[in-house]
C-alpha cells in the first residue's frame, strides 16, 4: 500500500511529475522493487472530481502558472502568457489527451540521414532506431490498451468521423479509420469501454481513457514501494561536491521548502517545466544549469506545427457527440519532398464545445464578426480537424528563464520563444489546403484554417543525442554529463515526428526504467 | 477508482430515459428590454448598457439569438462593473469613445459604420472586454446552447452512445474503419 519515506532517506529515486513520462516511469520502477518517491506539483483528482464543462475543467486542471512568450508565432501575440495547454494534476497532460497513440516511422528516427541539411534547422538522428523501439512500443501499446493492437477492437468513429471520413474517401484517401486510440473499445485493465460522453479534454470521466493518473499511480501504489506527494513543486535540483545528484528542494502545499534526498532524480515535468528546472538548479560547479555542458538545455523547442480546419456543413453534424478525436488520415504523414516540405502530418478529427470553439476558431482579438458568428450560431452544422505535423527543431526555438518575472515561489518564469521555419509554414498551408479538400468533397459551406493553439505537444528542449556535444542526454535518457540524474518525458525527444507524443514517451519510460533498474542492481548508479 | 460495473444494455436502456435536450422557447424580445433597466439595479446607466448591447451584437451578430440573451453578457458586465468602479469607467469612456467616432451615438450609426468603428478599437481594452465576455460567458450559457445546438455534458444521461453519436446524415463508413461499438 501507498508507503511513506523520510525526506533523509538518500536510497529513493524520485521521479518529478507523474504524466506520461513520470507516471509510467514511477509505476515501473516500483513494479521492479525500486523505492520511488514521485513529486507532483498538483492536485489529485479522481474519474468523479472531473467536470464536463470546459471552462470549468481548464481553471481546474490547466497548468496556469505565468509565463511569457516572445518570437513571430501566433501564440505569442494570441496567448501570451498561456503558450502551452498542458495540465497540472496527477498523471499530468494524460488527464487532457485525446488517447491517438501512433507508433513513429522508421524514417522519423533518422531524419538528418534522411531529409538532409535544412538551412535553419537543428536537424539530429535519434540514437534509437525504431527496430530497438518496437518491443517497448509493443509493451506501452498493451499497458495503454490501444485499439487496432493486441487484437483490441477499434473504436466506432461519431459524426464528425463520418463527415472526415466521406470527404476523405472522395479525395481519395486510402489510410482513413477511427485510429489508434488509448481509449477502451472494450472493457480493459478495470477501466470501461467509452460511452462517447466527449470531453476527452477534460478527464474521461468514465475512465475509458488510459491516464497515468488513474492507470499508472494506483498501480504504483500497490506495490508498497511508491510515495506520492501532492502539490509538491520542485524548485531546485541539488548536487553533492562530486557534481552527482542527492536530492530536490520542493515547495510543498503549505508554501514551505523541503529538501528530499535522491539516490537517482528523474525529470518529467514537460518541456517547458523540465529545462526550466534544469536551469534553475544552476550552481557554481554548472553556472549554466545542470546537464548543460552542451548549451543545448531549452533549446529546439518544438511543438508540432499544428493547425485546425473546421467546417460549416450543409446540414447538422453534431460533432461534440463522442470521442473527441474520433479518426485520422495517415496519408500525409510520409516524406515525400516533392509537396515542397520535408515530413509529414497526419489529419486527426478533433471537435471542441460551443464555449472553447468561441474562444478557438479564431483566436485572439480578431476573433469576432460575421463568419464566426454564424458558424458559432449554427455551432450543430460544423465539423473540424487538427493538423499535427513535424516542426524542425531550431537552436533558436527555446524555454529559457525570465529573470525579470517571478512566479508564486519566486522563481523566474519560462519564457517560450518560438518562430515557425519555412517547412513549417509550408507543411501547414499544404495541410490546410488538404483539410479544406476534405470537407468541400463532402458539402461544406464555409471553411476555417484556424491557427494553432497554445501547444499541448511540447517537445525536445533536453534532447537526446548520440554525442554528448548535440544534446542533453543519451539513448536512455540518462544526462550526458552527471550519471545520476534522467530525462524521462518529452523534452528527451530528438526530433518530433508526425504522431502524437504521447505513446512514445510512455515507451521511452518504460525503456528506461529497465535501463535503471539494471544499473542500479549493477550498483553504477 | 473506476466504479462503474454495469449491465451494458441495462444500463444505456434506463439511462436513455433522461432526457437532455430542452428547445429554447420564445426568442421574440427585443431592445425594449431596456425599457426595464432603469429600474433594476443597475450599475450602468441605459444609453451605455444600450451601446455595449449593440456592440456585443455587432461582434457576433446572429439570426437566431435575441437581444435578451445577448443581455447575458451585458448583465454580467454590469454585476462587474457594480463593485469596480474603474471598470464602470471603462465602460462610459468606451462607450463616450465609439459615440464620438459615430459623430453622435453609435447606437444611430449604420451597420457598416459600427463595424468600422469596431475594428479601429480592435485590440483595446473597451473592446477585448466586451469581445472576452461574449467569449466567455455568452457562449459558456446554457440558453446560448440550445439555440446553437450544443448539448454540454451527456455522462449523466450514458453518454452520446445513444444519443446520435452517429446519426449525422453521411454515409456510413465501412466496418474496417469504424467498427460496431462494444455496446452494441
Amino acid at each position: 500500500m501507498a508507503k511513506k519515506f523520510d525526506l533523509n532517506d538518500n536510497s529513493v529515486a524520485v521521479v518529478i511529475g507523474s504524466g506520461a513520462g513520470g507516471g509510467t516511469l514511477s509505476n515501473e520502477l516500483s513494479q521492479k522493487g525500486i523505492n520511488v518517491v514521485c513529486l507532483e506539483a498538483g492536485k489529485r483528482y479522481t474519474t468523479d472530481d472531473f467536470i464536463n464543462d470546459e471552462w470549468s475543467a481548464f481553471l481546474q486542471t490547466a497548468w496556469l502558472d505565468n509565463r511569457t512568450t516572445s518570437g513571430s508565432w501566433s501564440i505569442a501575440t494570441n496567448w501570451p502568457n498561456l503558450p502551452s495547454w498542458i495540465v497540472k494534476s496527477v498523471g499530468g497532460s494524460t488527464l487532457h489527451w485525446a488517447g491517438a497513440s501512433l507508433r513513429f516511422q522508421e524514417h522519423e528516427f533518422k531524419v538528418k540521414t534522411e531529409y538532409g541539411d535544412i538551412a535553419g534547422a537543428n536537424l539530429l538522428d535519434w540514437p534509437i532506431s525504431l527496430k530497438e523501439m518496437e518491443p517497448y512500443y509493443d509493451k506501452a501499446e498493451y499497458k495503454i490498451g490501444v485499439t487496432r493492437t493486441h487484437g483490441i477492437p477499434g473504436l466506432p468513429g461519431n459524426n464528425n468521423f463520418k463527415v472526415f471520413y466521406d470527404g476523405a474517401k472522395k479525395l481519395g484517401y486510402r489510410d482513413v479509420h477511427t485510429g489508434r486510440m488509448g481509449i477502451n473499445s472494450i472493457p480493459r485493465d478495470g477501466r470501461n469501454a467509452c460511452l462517447q460522453l466527449g470531453f476527452c479534454f477534460q478527464g474521461c470521466k468514465s475512465g475509458a481513457k488510459w491516464s497515468a493518473g488513474y492507470s499508472e499511480i494506483p498501480k504504483a501504489e500497490q506495490t508498497g514501494n511508491f510515495e506520492l506527494r501532492t502539490e509538491a513543486h520542485v524548485i531546485q535540483i541539488t548536487h553533492n561536491k562530486s557534481g552527482k545528484i542527492d536530492g530536490v528542494v520542493y515547495v510543498d502545499k503549505d508554501g514551505n521548502q523541503q529538501k528530499q534526498k535522491a539516490r537517482i532524480v528523474a525529470v518529467a515535468g514537460n518541456s517547458i517545466e523540465t529545462p526550466r528546472l534544469l536551469l534553475m538548479s544552476n550552481s557554481s560547479m554548472y553556472p549554466e544549469g545542470l546537464s548543460n555542458s552542451s548549451g543545448q538545455v531549452g533549446k529546439n523547442y518544438m511543438r508540432h506545427l499544428t493547425g485546425s480546419v473546421y467546417a460549416l456543413m450543409d446540414k447538422p453534424v453534431n460533432f461534440h457527440r463522442g470521442t473527441t478525436m474520433a479518426g485520422i488520415i495517415t496519408d500525409e504523414s510520409i516524406n515525400d519532398p516533392r509537396r515542397g516540405f520535408v515530413g509529414g502530418y497526419e489529419l486527426e478529427t478533433l471537435a471542441l464545445g460551443l464555449p472553447f470553439m468561441a474562444g478557438f476558431l479564431i483566436p485572439g482579438v480578431s476573433g469576432w464578426g460575421e463568419k464566426v458568428s454564424n458558424a458559432l450560431e449554427n455551432y450543430d452544422h460544423l465539423a473540424g480537424m487538427w493538423i499535427v505535423g513535424e516542426d524542425m527543431p531550431q537552436e533558436k526555438n527555446s524555454v529559457s528563464l525570465n529573470t525579470d518575472v517571478k512566479d508564486q515561489n519566486g522563481m523566474p518564469v519560462p519564457n517560450v520563444h518560438f518562430d515557425d521555419h519555412e517547412n513549417d509554414i509550408k507543411m501547414r498551408k499544404h495541410a490546410f489546403g488538404k483539410g479544406t479538400d476534405v470537407y468541400k468533397a463532402a458539402g461544406a459551406v464555409d471553411v476555417f484554417e484556424t491557427p494553432p493553439y497554445p501547444s499541448t505537444h511540447n517537445l525536445g528542449t533536453c534532447r537526446m543525442s548520440a554525442k554528448p556535444r548535440d544534446g542533453v542526454c543519451d539513448r536512455n535518457g540518462k544526462s550526458h554529463d552527471i550519471a545520476n540524474l534522467f530525462i524521462s518525458d518529452g523534452s528527451q525527444f530528438t526530433t518530433g515526428a508526425a504522431e502524437n507524443p504521447t505513446l512514445t514517451i510512455v515507451s521511452l519510460a518504460i525503456r528506461q526504467a529497465e535501463y535503471i533498474a539494471k544499473e542500479m542492481s549493477k550498483g553504477t548508479i | 477508482m473506476n466504479k462503474i460495473n454495469l449491465n451494458r444494455r441495462s444500463f444505456l436502456k434506463n439511462s436513455g430515459k433522461a432526457t437532455g435536450f430542452v428547445a429554447l422557447t420564445g426568442g421574440a424580445v427585443q431592445l425594449n428590454a431596456f425599457n426595464a433597466w432603469a429600474a433594476k439595479k443597475s450599475s450602468l446607466d441605459s444609453n451605455v448598457a444600450k451601446t455595449m448591447l449593440l456592440v456585443s451584437k455587432d461582434l457576433f451578430p446572429g439570426n437566431k439569438f435575441s437581444d435578451k440573451l445577448y443581455m447575458i453578457s451585458v448583465d454580467s458586465l454590469d454585476g462587474k462593473a457594480a463593485t469596480d468602479e474603474s471598470l464602470k469607467k471603462s465602460f462610459v469612456d468606451g462607450v463616450a469613445e465609439i459615440d464620438k467616432a459615430a459623430g453622435g451615438k453609435y447606437t444611430k450609426a449604420s451597420y457598416k459604420k459600427r463595424v468600422t468603428i469596431l475594428k479601429k478599437i480592435q485590440g483595446k481594452p473597451f473592446f477585448n472586454t466586451l469581445r472576452w465576455e461574449m467569449v466567455s460567458v455568452f457562449y459558456n450559457n446554457k440558453k446560448v446552447w440550445d439555440v446553437a445546438g450544443y448539448q454540454g455534458p451527456a455522462y449523466d444521461q450514458g453518454g452520446y452512445y445513444l444519443r446520435g453519436f452517429q446519426d449525422a446524415d453521411w454515409p456510413q463508413p465501412s466496418k474496417d474503419a469504424s467498427p460496431k461499438g462494444w455496446w452494441e
